[in-house]
């Protein structure tokens, strides 16, 4: 890419549209990854999601696309966001190469390298550390338990499936952290691109196969790693082959002043990044209470307005077990089972007071306050009016087989269910 | 690993002591990777057997180990072994060093013998990739979430269930795995393209690795094996690797020295030859896989409408013991979700093995775990989605009618290329 020789037509031709493509995806990077910019951000990000949505409308006569940010990188905007960026960098590579008489641009080839260097190696930090942290995948609750894999979204499957396991969770959060952290130098930039390159394709493939709407960002993440790598794949190539590998020339050294400025820059930015996904982070810490009711519990008895009521599946009312969150709680009907469970079971926000044994449920009207015993700690007993019905209802806890299990050096036999 | 200069006495030991463990840790490889070889390698393995079953009884004081095969490499069993091997290894690299070093002239590197067990290795490692990776493309290995598997709770799975479930959705994440192994596994087979197989298996073997010890899969010794049998391949190569990902010049590996002719087409051809067993081999295994019976007319989870046992239709009481709440119809067994179960584990969830013969409408349930006690129903299939069972079950003569259970949220989502908002349930 720093090759001091003409270029090739089409190669001319690409770099230009690759760069006015990037400089639109990347916008406005590096200011979007400094902390505390994001009065300066949100505007700036103004004129290009107005410009999309005129695009959106006027042009591709959608109708308005949504664009309040929610999680997903996969909505409509988005693609019609690409596309626009896409149409811009050609008309942009066109007009670029109709004024420009240059043969290559080596040093702007190396400016944009070190771009995408750098905003791979913050995004890949980011993702990383907030699976080492456990923020993107977060412990297992107590309704997550007790639903079956049929009523998951193939998004929730592979959430559980990684929210159960911590030490898998920081280890994927590694395999992330580690290579954007190689992507900040020079020298291992490539092994950290080689190494974003494996991450990230089974993360690309984990998107497109469990339904997680991060197909289009993570996808950029993959095609930028390549981009980095694609100076060095040759040699990198011939190396692993076993043929000879020539030495990459070392960066040209500008005046003594102008390095130290350089180099001042530098840490002056990391420790930027570095604040800024420490505030971050810091701000997303989850405190939410735990309660000391927290857990699966199957229902014994139910009496409604002192009628016990036996446990009918037909039976609309009867409750069959709680399910006990940290700040809701999930009550499932015993003619909810076979059902789909929307109709089987009520949510509702709720807090529990340990102190005066009270549990406070938030309905959609008002609020009900109910109160609770513990006779011993496997069993519960509710009193309260809930829906204008006075209950008394009796609870036994419900361990779980999946969070009971454990580690074993020694499995005599697997146990697989 | 193939320098011809004078190797230091710790690499000559540690080289000896990996040769011997290597060795009887691969035993009986290559035989074993051959078609319908079971009849020559099984009674090759039984010393080994022996000898371990005698060194727990004997030296470790644990009567009564036997190698029975139930899909666990982790058992007493397969640790005992390693041990055993260590220490022969030990021993057999003291013996040898001390006759080596010890008399005057003893060689003091082994190139040849590094090069020989370099390819072993590769072979041995492809081998088991290509193994897996295509019990994986083929989904013998996580076959498609079973009626039964839709049903359980995450709170009732084990560790290794959660895994399996989450596997078993998703054919082109299993077929992508799968490639991710077997790819690497044909890199390997030529010595041009093994270092880059043995990286691609080192990055795959860690990440397995790290499943198997956080999921509870009992394969962590073997995993572990393949890692660093791969680490051993690239071992060679891994600094001139290292030098040119970090922009250093790196010098080329001079090529294999050729032998005569003849001897070169010899080696061809049973290199060739041998490739071909293997496949074969490996097509077999894989034909003679139990996941692909076929499914039956009525695959699928099923609500129970009425049951009736001796006559007496049963209201869906939940504290009734006998009557059912659900069925989930695999292929080969089923579950019986009692009235009673809510979900608790124990006696609220029958498994049986089963057997449907849609020709004559029978089901052949076994109710024992010897696999003796059999029973016979009829079913009929009054509409697609309707199903009747009669049947005498634990003594009672039961009649339940079934409607098949709603979609799944699971299994209908199906693929979006937009998403205006996460579906994360």
């Amino acid at each position: 890419m720093t090759s001091s020789q003409d270029w090739g037509l089409a190669r001319r031709i690409g770099f230009r549209f690759g760069i006015v493509f990037g400089a639109l995806v990347l916008y406005p990077f590096p200011l979007s990854v400094l902390p505390e910019l994001d009065w300066l951000t949100g505007p700036l990000h103004k004129p290009l999601e107005w410009a999309t949505l005129w695009f959106a409308q006027a042009v591709l006569g959608l109708p308005e696309p949504a664009i309040a940010f929610n999680g997903s990188g996969d909505r409509t905007f988005d693609y019609v966001q690409l596309l626009l960026f896409a149409t811009l960098g050609v008309i942009g590579a066109v007009v670029w190469s109709a004024l420009d008489r240059r043969r290559s641009y080596p040093r702007l080839a190396a400016a944009a390298h070190v771009v995408l260097r750098y905003s791979l190696a913050c995004a890949m930090l980011s993702y990383g550390l907030s699976k080492v942290f456990r923020f993107q995948f977060s412990d297992l609750s107590p309704y997550n338990l007790r639903t079956v894999l049929a009523d998951s979204s193939p998004m929730g499957l592979l959430w559980k499936f990684m929210d159960y396991s911590a030490p898998y969770t920081r280890f994927g959060g590694l395999c992330e952290a580690i290579p954007g952290f190689l992507l900040l130098w020079r020298r291992t930039a490539t092994i950290g691109a080689v190494m974003v390159i494996a991450v990230m394709t089974n993360v690309v493939m984990l998107n497109l196969c469990y339904d997680v709407p991060v197909k289009l960002y993570s996808t950029r993440l993959l095609v930028m790693a390549g981009l980095i790598a694609v100076p060095d794949a040759r040699r990198l190539l011939a190396a692993a082959l076993g043929r000879a590998a020539a030495e990459v020339p070392a960066r040209v050294r500008m005046s003594p002043r102008r390095e130290r400025v350089r180099q001042i820059a530098k840490a002056a930015f990391l420790l930027a990044v570095a604040v800024e996904l420490a505030l971050r982070f810091d701000g997303r810490r989850r405190n939410d209470p735990d309660n000391e009711l927290y857990g699966n519990w199957v229902v014994d008895t139910f009496s409604a307005d002192g009628v016990e009521r036996p446990p009918l599946t037909t039976d609309p009312l009867r409750w069959q077990s709680v399910t006990a969150n940290k700040t809701a709680v999930a009550i499932w009907l015993m003619s909810g089972d076979s059902d789909p469970p929307a109709t089987g079971r009520r949510m509702y926000p709720w807090k529990v007071d340990a102190a005066s044994h009270t549990i406070t449920v938030t309905l959609e009207k008002q609020d009900e306050t109910w109160h609770y015993a513990r006779p011993d700690p496997d069993h519960l007993v509710i009193d309260g009016v809930h829906l204008g019905a006075s209950l008394h209802v009796t609870l036994h806890a419900r361990p779980s087989e999946l969070m009971t299990r454990g580690f074993h050096w020694i499995n005599e036999k697997p146990f697989n269910r | 690993m193939t320098g011809s200069q004078g190797w230091g006495l710790a690499r000559r030991i540690g080289f000896r002591l990996g040769i011997v463990f290597g060795v009887l840790l691969l035993y009986p490889f290559p035989i074993d990777a051959l078609p319908k070889a079971d009849l020559v390698s099984e009674p090759l393995r039984q010393p080994l057997v022996w000898a371990t079953a005698w060194f727990a009884r004997a030296v470790l004081g644990i009567p009564g180990l036997a190698d029975v095969s139930n899909g666990s490499g982790d058992r007493t069993f397969d640790y005992v072994r390693l041990l055993l091997f260590a220490i022969l290894g030990a021993i057999g690299a003291l013996a040898w060093s001390a006759r080596s070093e010890l008399g005057r002239g003893g060689p003091r590197s082994y190139p040849r013998l590094a090069a020989a067990a370099h390819v072993m290795l590769r072979y041995y490692v492809a081998y088991a990739m290509l193994a897996y990776g295509l019990a994986k493309i083929f989904r013998l290995q996580f076959p498609p979430l079973s009626p039964i598997g839709l049903q359980v709770t995450r709170g009732d799975s084990s560790p290794m269930g959660l895994l399996w479930g989450f596997m078993g959705y998703s054919g082109p994440y299993t077929v992508f795995g799968g490639l991710c192994e077997a790819i690497p596994g044909l890199l390997l087979m030529w010595r041009r393209t093994a270092t880059i197989g043995a990286v691609v298996v080192m990055a795959v073997m860690t990440n397995i690795v790290m499943l198997n010890f956080s999921y509870d899969v009992p394969v962590k010794l073997y995993s572990m094996q393949l890692l660093v049998m791969a680490g051993l391949i690239v071992l060679p190569d891994a600094r001139r690797l290292l030098a040119a990902a970090l922009g250093r010049a790196t010098a080329e590996v001079p090529p294999r020295a050729r032998r005569t002719p003849w001897r070169e087409r010899v080696r061809l051809v049973s290199k060739a030859a041998f490739l071909v067993a293997m496949a074969v081999g490996l097509y077999l295994n894989l034909a003679s896989s139990p996941f692909l019976d076929p499914i039956h007319e009525f695959y699928g989870n099923w609500v129970v409408d009425t049951f009736v046992a001796d006559g007496v239709e049963r209201p869906p009481l939940a504290t009734d013991p006998v009557r059912w709440n659900s069925l989930s119809a695999n292929v080969t067994i089923a579950t019986i979700w009692l009235t009673s179960g809510g979900h608790e584990p124990g006696p609220d969830r029958d498994h049986y093995r089963w057997k449907v013969d849609e020709a004559n409408h029978t089901i052949t349930v076994t109710v024992d775990d010897d696999g003796k006690v059999k029973e016979v129903w009829h079913y009929s299939h009054p509409a697609p989605d309707r199903l009747v069972i009669d049947g005498v079950h634990l003594g009672k003569s039961l009649h339940v009618t079934l409607h098949v259970a709603p979609p799944t949220r699971l299994l209908t989502r199906g693929f979006h290329w937009i998403n205006e908002a996460p579906f994360n349930r």
